[in-house]
C-alpha cells in the first residue's frame, strides 16, 4: 500500500510536475507568442498618407503658434492634443525633427511610435512593446513615470520592469523639438522617471510654463501660462 | 479664368489743355490752328532758355468747380497735376454719361464701384517752390545756407502735415478714385510721355481680363514750375527762345529748322469701357481702342534722351499695336506721333513712320498738337488719344500750324488747314524720355460691322 | 477659349538693409536680425525720427558688365541694378544666348530718385524774396542753373531705373513703371504676371527699388506722423502688431524677380523657384489719408487673387490644411494699418484666419516703400524653399484687437506650399500676390 501510495505519490508528483511543466511551457510559449504579436491597438497611421502629413503639420503649427503667441497677461491658457494629431506628429514630424537635429543615423530605423490616450495614462506603442505612462507635476518639473498597462507584444509587463527599461531608452527632447530656440531645459532620467522641466524659455526670453496635464479618453489637455521675460 | 479678349471702346473724353477743359474747346482750338503758347505767367521765367509754355487761363480752370461741394476742401492738397486729372475725370465722366458718387451721391452708379478701375499716368511732381521756400527760409545758418539741424528741430513744422500727399504721383488716381468711387484696380504709371499710353494699355488689360468693366484712364502733368522747367532744360529738350520770336511758331515738329519743344500743362482722362457694357447701357462708343503695343529702347546714353540710330523699338511697339488690332499698315489713315519738335525725338518718330509705312509714309497725314498745346509730359498720350478719337468721331483732321511753306521732308506734317477726311483707323504713338514707347490703334466704331 | 500660360519665378535678387544677397539676408531674417540704426546719409539728429534701415556696404559696380554705363545712376537705380543682376543670373539668363530680347519686358514699381537737397535748398533760399513772400523767378533760375547738376536731376525721374535695367540687360519688350506708394512693386509684379499670361512677353523683369532716406523724404513722413519716433534702441522701433506700435521705420533697397511663362522656362531648362497663381488689385476710394476702416479694400484685393488662384478662403484645403500656409503681411507697424489688415484677413479667411501664420519682415528691415512688396514676395519664395517662416520681431505686447498668429519674435519651421503677400499704399491701392511651390 505504502509502495503503492509512494508510487502513486511519485506518479502524482510527476504528473503534477509534468502538468506544471507543460503549463509553464504553454505559458512561456503563449507568452513568447504574445510578445510576437503587436501590442493591442497598435495601428499606426501611414506616414505617407497626405492627410496624416497635413494633420501633423497643422498640429505642429497650432502648437507652436499657441506657445509663441503674445498674451495679454499671465492667466492660464489651455491646448488640447488629440490622439490622432499626436500620432500624426509622431509619425511624420518627429522623424523629420530628429533628422533635422542631426540624429539621422541613430534614428535611421526609428521605431514608429504610436500613442494611445486613455484616462490617466498615455500608452506609447511600437510594433513590439507598449509602455504606459502617467505624469505628475512636482516642484516645477513634469515627471513622466511608468503606469500599469505596459506589455511586450501582448504580454503584460509589470511597471517595475519598465522603470528598469527606461534607463536604456532615450526619448527625443520633444520640448526642444517643438519649441526650437529654447534652452536651459535639461531632461533627465531619475529613479526610472523622465524629468522634463515644466518651464520652457522662448527665443525672445518669454517663458511658457506648464501648469497642469489632464489625460482623458483620446486627448491630453495641457494648461499653461506665458510669463514675460525675466526682468533685466 | 480665361475668356475671349473683350473689346474696349472709348465712351468719354476729358482732355484739359491750354484751350480749356473738355473736348469741345480743345477741338475748336485745334481746328482753328490756334496755339496757347505764351510767356509763363506764374513767375518770371525769363532766365530760362524757354520762358514760354502753353498754360490754362485761370478763368478757364478752377478745380473747385469740378468737384462735389463736399470735396472742395481737399482741393487744397492738390498739386496742379492732381487738379488737372481731377478736372479731366469730371469731364470724361460727364461726356460718358456715367452716374458716379460725384455726379449723384444718392443715385445708383451706372457701373458698380468695384467694377470701375482707374489708371492715370503721372510725372515727377515738384514741390510748390513758394510753399517750400517759405518753410525753409527760417532754417538757415549764419552764411545763409540751409541748416538741416534747424530744419529737423523746428523748420519742418512749417509744412502742413499733408505736405507729402500733394506730391506723391499716385495722388492723381487717389483723388479721382475717391471722387468717383472707383474701387476696382487702380494704378499710376510714371514713364514720362509714355505714361498715358501705358495707362490706357493697362486699362485695356484689366478690362480684358475681367477685373473691371470701365476704367478712367489717361494722365496729366504740369511741369511749368521752376523745377520742372529746369529739369527739361537740363535734358536739352526745350527750344531756346529769343526776343521777338513768335511763341506760336517756336515748336516746329519735323521741320528742318526745329529747335526744341515748349512745355504745356494738361492731360486727359478717358472713359474706357468694355464694348458689351457700353452696349448694355445704350451708348454709342466714340471710338474703339483696337490695338496696343509697348516697348523699351536701350539707349546709348542710358537715360533715354536719345535712341540709338539702329533702334527699332518704336517700330516694334507700332507693329505690335497693328497686330493686336488685327490690321496692317495699309489700314491706317492718319498718324499722331509725339511730334515734340525736339530734333532727336522727331528723328525717332520719322524713322519709325518710314520703317513701318514705307512708301506711304510721305502720304499719310500726321496730326501734330505740341505746337498748339505744348509738350504735356505724362498727359501727352491722353491728349493725343482724345484728339484722335475726336477726329474719328467727326471724320475730320485738325489744322497743323507752322510758318507758311515750311518743309517736312518725307512726311505730310507741314502747315495745313483743318479738313474733312475719311478716317477708319488712327495710329497714336508716343516715345518718352527714358525710352518707353507706346502705340495705340484707334478705330472708328462701326456698329453694323459688329452686328454683321 | 485658350488656356493662359502658367507663370513661374526663375530669378530673385535683392539689395536690402540686411544685406545684398539672397542667402545671407534670409539667414538674418529667420534669426530675427534688425537693420535699423541711426541715419548716416545726412545729419538727422534733430529730426523727430533720426534712425532708419539703410543699405550698408553696397557697391553697384560689383554687379555690372560696364559700370561706366551707369555712372550717374541714382541710388534707386543702383539698388535696382544690383538686385536685377542677381535675379538675372539666378534665372540663368546671362548664360542663355538664344534669348529673344524683344520678348523680355520690364515692369517696375520704382520710386523717384533722391533729391539733391543741398543745391535744391540753396536755389530756394537764394531765390527767396522775403518781402514778396515768394521766389524771384530770375534769381531762382540763375542760382539753380549754376549749382544744380543736369544728370542728377534727370536721374530723379521715376522711369530711370527702367532705363538703366533696359541698358544693362539690353531688353526691348513692353516697359512700365508704376508708383503706387507702398504697393508699387507688388502691383508691378502682378501686372507683369498678367502681361505674360496675355502673351505680350515671355519674360518680365519686375519688382521695385526705392529710397526716401533723404531730408525731405523723412520730413514728409514725419509730418504725416507715419514714422516711428521711438526713443531708445532703433532695433526695437518697428513693432508691427504690437500694442505699442507707433509707426514704420524707413528702409531702402530693391527686390527684383525674373518671371516667365512656364513654357519658356521649360524650353531653356530653367528651374522654377515658385509659381505665381493669383493677383488681385483694388482701390479703397475712401480718403487720402486713411484706409477703409473695415478692411474692405484690402479684402477685395485678397479675394480677387484667391479667386484667380482657385483657392476658397473659407474652407480647409483638400489636404486639411488652411487654404494658405503663410501670409506676408504689409504690417507697417502703424496703428491703423495693422488693425485694418488684421480685420481684412479675418474678413477673407473667417474662422480659419488665426490658423494662418502671418508675419511682417518690416519689423527687421524697415519699410522699403515702393520696393517693399517685391522683397516680401521673395521672402515668400524663400519660405517655400526653406520651409521656415520669418518672425515678426519686437512683438511683446498683445493688442486685444489683433488676434492672429503673427509668428512673434522667433522663426518657425513649417511646411510651406502657398503664400499670400499683401501690400497697401498711401492713396488706397491694395495689392495681393499668391505664389505656390512649383509642381511640374
Amino acid at each position: 500500500m505504502s509502495e503503492d501510495q509512494a508510487g502513486n505519490d511519485r506518479r502524482g508528483c510527476r504528473s503534477t510536475f509534468l502538468i506544471g511543466a507543460i503549463l509553464a511551457c504553454l505559458l512561456l510559449v503563449t507568452g513568447f507568442v504574445l510578445t510576437l504579436f503587436q501590442p493591442d491597438g497598435h495601428l499606426p497611421p501611414s506616414a505617407s498618407d497626405p492627410v496624416v502629413v497635413d494633420r501633423s503639420n497643422i498640429f505642429e503649427q497650432e502648437f507652436a503658434s499657441a506657445c509663441s503667441r503674445v498674451r495679454e497677461d499671465e492667466s492660464p491658457w489651455a491646448i488640447r492634443l488629440r490622439e490622432e494629431d499626436l500620432n500624426a506628429w509622431l509619425w511624420v514630424r518627429l522623424p523629420a525633427w530628429v533628422a533635422h537635429l542631426g540624429g539621422t543615423d541613430a534614428y535611421g530605423t526609428t521605431p514608429m511610435f504610436q500613442a494611445r490616450v486613455e484616462p490617466g495614462r498615455v500608452v506609447i506603442t511600437t510594433d513590439t512593446v507598449a509602455i504606459a505612462f502617467r505624469s505628475e507635476l512636482v516642484d516645477g518639473d513634469l515627471r513622466i513615470m511608468p503606469a500599469t498597462g505596459s506589455s511586450m507584444g501582448r504580454l503584460p509587463v509589470p511597471s517595475r520592469m519598465v522603470e528598469l527599461l527606461m534607463g536604456s531608452i532615450e526619448l527625443p527632447t520633444i520640448g526642444d523639438v517643438l519649441l526650437p530656440g529654447g534652452d536651459g531645459a535639461t531632461y533627465g532620467l531619475e529613479d526610472g522617471e523622465l524629468v522634463v522641466p515644466a518651464r520652457h524659455r522662448l527665443g525672445d526670453d518669454r517663458v511658457v510654463e506648464l501648469l497642469e496635464v489632464q489625460i482623458d479618453e483620446g486627448e491630453v489637455v495641457l494648461v499653461m501660462r506665458t510669463l514675460p521675460p525675466p526682468s533685466g | 479664368m480665361t475668356t475671349q479678349r473683350r473689346r474696349v471702346v472709348i465712351t468719354g473724353l476729358g482732355p484739359i489743355c491750354t484751350f480749356g477743359i473738355g473736348i469741345k474747346p480743345m477741338w475748336e482750338g485745334m481746328v482753328a490752328g490756334a496755339s496757347g503758347i505764351r510767356p509763363i505767367e506764374s513767375y518770371d521765367a525769363s532766365a530760362f532758355d524757354c520762358p514760354l509754355a502753353a498754360q490754362l487761363a485761370a478763368d478757364d480752370f478752377d478745380v473747385r468747380k469740378l468737384v462735389p461741394k463736399t470735396y472742395r476742401k481737399a482741393t487744397k492738397v492738390m498739386a496742379r497735376d492732381i487738379a488737372l486729372a481731377v478736372g479731366g475725370a469730371a469731364m470724361a465722366v460727364e461726356d460718358a454719361g456715367l452716374v458716379t458718387r460725384a455726379t449723384d451721391p444718392d443715385g445708383e452708379p451706372t457701373i458698380p464701384p468695384s467694377r470701375t478701375g482707374c489708371h492715370i499716368g503721372a510725372g515727377l511732381i515738384a514741390a510748390d517752390v513758394n510753399e517750400l521756400s517759405l518753410a525753409v527760409s527760417t532754417s538757415v545758418d549764419e552764411d545763409g545756407e540751409f541748416d538741416l539741424s534747424k530744419w529737423g528741430d523746428s523748420g519742418m513744422g512749417n509744412l502742413t502735415p499733408l505736405w507729402l500727399l500733394k506730391y506723391l504721383p499716385n495722388m492723381l488716381a487717389c483723388h479721382v478714385t475717391i471722387i468717383h468711387d472707383c474701387q476696382g484696380p487702380s494704378n499710376t504709371i510714371t514713364c514720362a510721355e509714355a505714361s498715358s499710353g501705358l495707362s490706357i494699355g493697362e486699362s485695356m488689360r484689366v478690362i480684358s481680363r475681367g477685373h473691371a468693366d470701365v476704367c478712367l484712364s489717361g494722365g496729366a502733368e504740369c511741369k511749368l514750375d521752376p523745377m520742372g522747367v529746369l529739369r527739361q532744360q537740363f535734358a536739352g529738350r526745350l527750344a531756346t527762345v529769343r526776343d521777338g520770336d513768335d511763341p506760336t511758331r517756336v515748336v516746329r515738329p519735323f521741320m528742318e529748322d526745329a529747335g526744341g519743344s515748349v512745355l504745356g500743362e494738361g492731360g486727359g482722362i478717358l472713359v474706357l469701357e468694355a464694348l458689351e457694357s457700353a452696349r448694355s447701357r445704350g451708348v454709342a462708343p466714340i471710338a474703339e481702342i483696337a490695338g496696343f503695343g509697348a516697348s523699351q529702347a536701350a539707349c546709348p546714353d542710358t537715360v533715354g534722351l536719345v535712341y540709338a540710330d539702329d533702334d527699332r523699338s518704336v517700330q516694334a511697339a507700332i507693329t505690335c499695336a497693328l497686330a493686336s488690332a488685327d490690321c496692317s499698315p495699309e489700314d491706317i489713315d492718319a498718324i499722331l506721333p509725339l511730334g515734340s519738335g525736339i530734333p532727336v525725338r522727331d528723328a525717332i518718330d520719322r524713322r519709325a513712320i518710314q520703317d513701318v509705312f514705307g512708301d506711304r509714309a510721305s502720304e499719310l497725314p500726321l496730326i501734330t498738337c505740341v505746337p498748339n498745346i505744348g509738350l504735356c509730359g505724362a498727359g501727352s498720350g491722353a491728349l493725343a488719344t482724345a484728339l484722335a478719337a475726336e477726329c474719328l468721331r467727326r471724320q475730320m483732321l485738325p489744322a497743323r500750324i507752322g510758318e507758311e511753306g515750311a518743309e517736312t521732308p518725307g512726311l505730310d506734317a507741314g502747315p495745313i488747314e483743318a479738313r474733312s477726311a475719311e478716317l477708319r483707323s488712327i495710329l497714336v504713338f508716343t516715345t518718352s524720355m527714358g525710352g518707353q514707347n507706346t502705340a495705340l490703334v484707334l478705330r472708328r466704331f462701326d456698329e453694323e460691322e459688329v452686328d454683321g | 477659349m485658350s488656356e493662359s500660360p502658367r507663370v513661374v519665378l526663375t530669378g530673385i535678387g535683392w539689395v536690402t538693409p540686411l544685406g545684398c544677397d539672397i542667402d545671407s539676408v534670409w539667414k538674418k531674417l529667420v534669426s530675427g536680425a534688425s537693420g535699423m540704426a541711426p541715419i548716416t546719409r545726412f545729419d538727422a539728429r534733430t529730426f523727430p525720427t533720426s534712425f532708419a534701415a539703410e543699405v550698408k556696404d553696397y557697391d553697384v559696380a560689383e554687379y555690372l558688365r560696364d559700370p561706366s554705363l551707369h555712372q550717374h545712376a541714382g541710388l534707386n537705380s543702383q539698388f535696382a541694378l544690383g538686385a536685377a543682376s542677381q535675379a538675372w543670373r539666378r534665372a540663368g539668363l546671362d548664360r542663355f544666348e538664344q534669348l529673344d530680347r524683344s520678348r523680355v519686358g520690364l515692369y517696375l514699381g520704382a520710386g523717384e530718385g533722391v533729391l539733391d537737397t543741398e543745391n535744391y535748398m540753396r536755389a530756394n533760399l537764394r531765390g527767396w524774396d522775403p518781402e514778396a513772400r515768394c521766389i524771384d523767378g530770375v534769381r531762382w533760375a540763375e542760382n539753380a542753373l549754376e549749382c544744380m547738376h543736369a544728370q542728377k536731376e534727370i536721374e530723379q525721374e521715376p522711369n530711370m531705373p527702367l532705363a538703366h535695367l533696359a541698358r544693362e540687360f539690353e531688353v526691348n519688350g513692353p516697359a512700365y513703371n508704376c508708383l503706387t506708394a507702398c504697393a508699387a512693386s507688388t502691383q508691378a509684379i502682378g501686372e507683369a504676371f498678367d502681361i505674360i499670361r496675355r502673351g505680350e512677353a515671355d519674360v518680365m523683369i519686375s519688382g521695385g527699388a526705392h529710397t526716401m532716406i533723404h531730408p525731405l523724404g523723412v520730413t514728409g513722413f514725419n509730418r504725416l506722423t507715419a514714422l516711428s519716433t521711438h526713443k531708445g534702441d532703433p532695433a526695437e522701433a518697428s513693432r508691427p502688431f504690437d500694442r505699442t506700435r507707433d509707426g514704420f521705420v524707413m528702409g531702402e533697397g530693391s527686390g527684383i524677380v525674373v518671371i516667365e511663362s512656364l513654357e519658356h522656362a521649360a524650353a531653356r531648362g530653367a528651374t522654377p523657384l515658385a509659381e505665381i497663381i493669383g493677383y488681385g488689385s483694388s482701390c479703397d476710394a475712401f480718403r487720402i489719408t486713411d484706409i477703409q476702416p473695415d478692411g474692405r479694400g484690402a479684402a477685395a484685393a485678397m479675394e480677387m487673387a484667391l479667386d484667380q488662384a482657385g483657392i476658397d478662403p473659407g474652407r480647409l484645403a483638400e489636404n486639411g490644411r488652411p487654404p494658405i500656409d503663410y501670409i506676408s503681411a504689409h504690417g507697417t507697424g502703424t496703428q491703423e494699418n495693422d488693425s485694418i489688415e488684421t480685420r481684412a484677413v479675418r474678413r477673407v479667411f473667417g474662422d480659419l484666419a488665426p490658423s494662418i501664420p502671418m508675419s511682417s519682415i518690416k519689423s527687421m528691415m524697415g519699410h522699403l516703400i515702393a520696393a517693399a512688396g517685391a522683397v516680401e514676395l521673395i521672402t515668400c519664395v524663400m519660405a517655400i524653399q526653406q520651409g521656415e517662416l520669418p518672425p515678426t520681431r519686437n512683438l511683446h505686447h498683445p493688442d486685444p484687437e489683433l488676434d492672429l498668429d503673427y509668428v512673434p519674435n522667433e522663426s518657425r519651421k513649417a511646411p510651406v506650399d502657398t503664400c499670400l503677400s499683401n501690400n497697401f499704399g498711401f492713396g488706397g491701392q491694395n495689392d495681393t500676390l499668391i505664389v505656390t511651390r512649383f509642381k511640374g
